[in-house]
């Protein structure tokens, strides 16, 4: 599955959630979702703005994790 | 709602299922004295048959009541949610099936009706047909709900 760390860059760069979402222009709520693992897909624009925000790779936002059977 | 437009329709749409549930409480009210009346006017060879089996007959005129009570109960609670724009959601897909259920229910009836009126099998398919097309509605509805889920949840 597809795990998103955005809590942990975010604890890395020291930039709460509300910072993050006045720079990249998205709302709190859609952020809460990113952050909680509830999204279902995202898109490359706000990928792009995440990584930009935050000054890191696609790859440190996003995380693949083995299935537990 | 954002769609002002159709709160016009969707007010129409309640208006008129409300004054279905007032006739359906009417009927059920008058129907011992309007068997009476048709079994006693003996305007057709059915109501033969209906007066000699009149309490059968008015427990199955009842029991059709029923899904109907039912149905028109369910078509309030949905015309509400669709009020408040909640269309594509997995109970409004759930009510849609349970009133197809409720017309299935209704062909059964009729289907026991046909002993004493034929004519009741052509209202039998008719229902039949109608729970088959809520059965596909309440599908289309319930992929809907999960497009828009997925959608909600795309950041």
């Amino acid at each position: 599955m597809i795990v998103l760390n955005l809590d942990v860059m975010l604890a890395k760069r020291k930039m709460s959630l509300g910072e993050l979402s006045e720079k990249v222009g998205i709302t709190l709520a859609n952020l809460s979702i990113l952050k909680t693992n509830k999204a279902k897909a995202i898109r490359f624009s706000t990928l792009d703005a995440i990584c930009r925000a935050l000054d890191c790779e696609a790859g440190d936002i996003i995380e693949y994790r083995k299935d537990e059977e | 709602m954002k769609f002002n437009g159709m709160k016009r329709r969707i007010i129409f749409s309640q208006i008129l299922t409300w004054l279905l549930l007032a006739g359906l409480a009417v009927l059920a009210a008058a129907l011992p004295w309007l068997l009476t009346f048709y079994v006693g006017s003996h305007i057709s060879p059915d109501s033969y048959a209906a007066a000699e089996n009149f309490g059968a007959v008015l427990a199955l005129c009842y029991c059709a009541l029923v899904p109907a009570f039912a149905a028109d109960g369910l078509m309030l609670w949905l015309l509400r949610r669709v009020k408040r724009g909640l269309i594509f959601v997995s109970p409004s897909a759930m009510v849609i099936q349970l009133i197809a259920v409720c017309c299935f229910a209704e062909c059964a009836v009729f289907v026991l009706f046909s002993m004493y009126f034929l004519i009741s099998l052509g209202i039998a398919f008719a229902a039949l047909f109608l729970g088959i097309a809520l059965l596909v509605v309440s599908d289309v509805v319930a992929v809907g709900a999960e497009i828009k889920t997925e959608n909600d949840y795309t950041v």
